[in-house]
């Protein structure tokens, strides 16, 4: 991959990225590290070489998996730390005064999130972030007919763990 | 319309309605009925998804600034300047990523029967004798959608298990684990046992009548593996064998239960053109490999063909190779040399 094409493709990508890492880790240097680093794995990988819409898919699916392992690693952590008897870890939100009202709730969604197969994970994200079925198959490698499935599975799967985990 | 819908055509419906599809719900109150599970499921996750969007990185006046920030940063850690400086953060994170990765890509290869039974399962790979690695553009293949084709019974397969010593192990596994050079810290073992992958037919799911009610028995051998550990109680080397993998086709030839899997969309286009590029099918146990994780090449184990996986900096190799009795394999935290002298000492 060219500098110039990897400045180009760097600069077109990296806000939605950002963005779409924020979703799934709720902080934003946290966030802009996700997409980072999925940029520089972009670099080094034989997709680079594809037209846009290829790369734009790869991008999608690899920051949508690196947010949610990170993801998970956190609450890894977290139990780990609360397993010993320490205090808890947290992320300390962009604006500490969205944590009363709906940092709960969005951890939440996060933790639910986290526990879902990872395919079915970055649909529902993809998705649910306007994605349209078919960039959502690209980004999988599955077929168009295929996103229903992931869908109808992992809303199923989120239904079902969001109304078992405690508010 | 009077074909019955299942719950994928009712999710897609929700986003792009099907006016046929609508028709027939007058018609089939199960429908009906199953469409309303279904968009309570979406409206339950959406409701809960739209929190994220509360708390989205809002457009910033300074956006523009942090991205060239970010690549200036992302650039400098693509190209470092010579002389090389010290590594930044990241480029110390993607090798300890591909180390991590070398020794989860030897367990599952050696002593995870799980991993073993998704390979076979995929690949139909009828009797492992040789070893190739092949590249996923994807984290995982979609073992999921794969399950709608029919039926998977993994009867008592599962994870290997601690047991108490070498001896337990083999016991265990059937089979004799490799002469380790001294006593490990723990011992890992798995029975040998059978899994059965049923095709069934139905409306939706593609699989052609002919196929439905053929099977692809999968016998999955013991495995043992022996774990040494550092000195607070992280494994950081596995000495591993397991037994030989083979899968047999009943109802239907082996080669069309192959044909029609690797014709499924659900397989990545990659993968598929890998699989089907392997010349000698029957006897080659594909080793699933990321594509972006760590470099790996063929190696010659004392006259035994194999692959060894990462570098010589010392954070993690791996070598897998195959003989008569099955595969073995050693993986840790040392450089690639080092894990191929130990191989050939086995």
């Amino acid at each position: 991959m060219t500098d110039d094409r990897f400045a180009a493709t760097f600069r077109r990508e990296y806000p939605r990225l950002v963005g779409l890492a924020h979703r799934v880790l709720g902080d934003r240097a946290e966030a802009e590290e996700a997409a980072q680093e999925s940029l520089l794995a972009l670099a080094d990988h034989p997709v680079a070489d594809r037209p846009d819409e290829e790369v734009r898919a790869w991008l999608s699916r690899v920051c949508a998996n690196r947010s949610l392992n990170r993801l998970r690693t956190r609450a890894r952590a977290a139990a780990r730390v609360a397993a010993v008897g320490a205090a808890e870890l947290r992320v300390v939100p962009d604006d500490p005064a969205d944590l009363a009202a709906a940092g709960d709730e969005r951890e939440r969604v996060r933790a639910v999130l986290a526990g879902l197969p990872e395919r079915q994970a970055t649909a529902l994200l993809l998705r649910h972030a306007g994605h349209p079925y078919a960039e959502i198959a690209d980004a999988l490698g599955v077929a168009v007919g295929s996103v229903g499935v992931l869908l109808a599975r992992g809303e199923r799967a989120f239904r079902r763990s969001w109304e078992e985990t405690p508010r | 319309m009077s074909t019955c819908a299942d719950s994928a055509a009712l999710r897609a419906h929700l986003d792009h309605p099907d006016r046929a599809l609508e028709a027939h719900f007058d018609d089939c109150p199960p429908c009906a009925g199953l469409l309303r599970a279904v968009a309570a499921d979406a409206g339950t996750a959406g409701r809960a998804l739209r929190l994220l969007d509360e708390g989205a990185v809002a457009a910033t006046a300074d956006a523009a600034a942090r991205v060239e920030v970010a690549l200036a940063r992302a650039a400098a850690v693509r190209q470092p300047a010579a002389p090389p400086p010290a590594p930044a953060p990241r480029a110390w994170l993607r090798p300890l990523a591909a180390a991590a990765a070398v020794v989860g890509v030897a367990l599952v290869a050696v002593v995870t029967p799980g991993g073993q039974h998704a390979v076979a399962q995929l690949l139909d790979a009828f009797r492992s004798e040789r070893l190739a690695v092949v590249e996923l553009d994807v984290d995982e293949p979609d073992l999921e959608a794969l399950a709608a084709l029919g039926t998977v019974d993994v009867g008592d397969l599962g994870e290997p298990r601690p047991v108490d010593d070498v001896a337990a192990g083999e016991a265990l596994a059937g089979i004799t684990a490799p002469a380790l050079p001294s006593t490990p810290d723990e011992v890992l073992a798995s029975p040998p046992g059978e899994a059965r992958l049923t095709l069934r037919a139905t409306a939706t799911n593609g699989v052609p009548a002919e196929l439905d009610g053929a099977s692809l028995v999968v016998s999955v051998p013991g495995a043992v593996g022996a774990l040494y550990t550092d000195e607070v109680g992280n494994p950081h080397r596995v000495i591993g064998r397991s037994g030989v993998l083979q899968v047999t086709a009943e109802g239907a030839a082996l080669e069309d239960l192959r044909a029609f899997l690797l014709g499924r969309d659900e397989l990545p286009a990659s993968l598929r053109q890998q699989l089907e590029g392997l010349a000698d099918w029957r006897h080659t146990l594909p080793i699933p490999v990321p594509a972006d994780g760590p470099a790996w090449q063929t190696v010659d184990v004392g006259g035994r063909e194999g692959v060894a996986f990462g570098d010589e900096s010392g954070l993690g190799a791996a070598v897998v190779w195959q003989d008569g009795s099955g595969i073995t394999g050693v993986a840790g935290a040392m450089p690639v040399s080092e894990a191929l002298a130990l191989a050939a000492s086995l």
